[in-house]
């Protein structure tokens, strides 16, 4: 995760900035390793996370990362420049999968701002994202909303 | 015995409505390291301990630790409701995959919480041969604050012939 050294205000943020690049890469490895925070509490034996032979009946033919993970690194994209605090006062994340992130793929986040605006004392800060893959496949897009203090 | 059968939790019995029972987790300090960890977020803030800022009586999560400590809970809701979940079938098991998710936050996730939440069905549809359910997901805390909640959809069918990589 590249920190960004640039301090962001809202009076700082403009129209169309670019967020920094979030790259990151999956390996089984890392799929189970993100599984352990969820599957303690959603007990599903047979899934396309981690079971290969499983996997390959479904939908994607391999296995695949959760789209909540994915989530997690649209998240982790935006918190290069938004502290979390930015998140927790009316923020949203939306994100919409086109394809799946498996095994081996490198995908590469990309955002810009693209509206401010002032309610009351809130000040709002709206962002596009696109997750790319080493193919250069668009895997998911995502709109995102928060709220900056200063 | 015909009253333990197995019924599956099919598009057709998917109704808007059917809710799951709640359930509440307690977040630490340790569970917002686990879960940055997890999602391999190197953020010092969420480790705090191995930050030296102990003195931090108050710590934030990760906003998408949200699905960690109000979780789907797919097969619960089947259960709830009478059915069993795809994923959790005895035979012909299939999952249900991610198609897209909203979440939206009212109230910060931090250490010394207890989020209560529950999931419903909240709505249905069918697109090109692609069957969709859409599951909202509700959290508050234990000020009964609401903390966030989201819409997570999922693919219950899909249309035949999709189930290789386009490229």
């Amino acid at each position: 995760m590249a920190i960004s050294a640039q301090k962001i205000t809202f009076d700082s943020i403009k129209i169309d900035d670019q967020l920094p690049l979030f790259e990151i890469s999956e390996s089984q490895e890392t799929i189970d390793g993100a599984r352990v925070a969820i599957d303690v509490v959603e007990d599903i034996p047979r899934n396309i996370h981690n079971d290969p032979e499983f996997a390959k009946e479904g939908l994607f033919g391999t296995t695949v990362n959760a789209g909540v993970t994915t989530m997690s690194y649209v998240a982790q994209t935006l918190e290069q420049w938004f502290p979390a605090h930015s998140f927790y006062d009316g923020g949203s994340i939306l994100f919409k999968a086109i394809d799946a992130f498996r095994p081996g793929d490198t995908v590469t986040f990309t955002g810009k701002i693209t509206g401010k605006r002032v309610e009351g004392d809130r000040k709002i800060v709206e962002c596009e994202l696109r997750g790319v893959n080493q193919m250069d496949k668009l895997m998911g897009i995502a709109e995102a909303t928060l709220t900056l203090d200063e | 015995m015909v009253e333990n059968a197995e019924i599956r939790w099919e598009y057709d019995v998917v109704e808007v409505g059917q809710t799951g029972p709640k359930l509440t987790i307690e977040v630490t300090e340790e569970l917002i390291a686990t879960y940055a960890k997890a999602v391999r977020n190197p953020n010092p803030d969420y480790y705090p301990a191995e930050s030296g800022e102990l003195e931090r009586l108050v710590k934030l999560a990760m906003p998408t630790m949200i699905f960690r400590v109000a979780p789907l809970r797919r097969p619960d809701i089947a259960a709830n409701n009478g059915f069993t979940a795809l994923e959790k079938a005895s035979e012909n098991a299939r999952q249900t995959p991610f198609s897209k998710c909203e979440v939206r936050w009212h109230s910060p996730i931090q250490s010394g919480d207890f989020i209560t939440s529950f999931g419903h069905i909240l709505s249905k549809e069918e697109r090109r041969g692609n069957k969709f359910v859409t599951f909202r997901v509700e959290a508050t805390n234990q000020n009964d604050e609401k903390v966030a909640e989201y819409d997570y959809t999922c693919v219950f069918e899909y249309a035949k012939g999709q189930n290789t990589r386009e490229s």
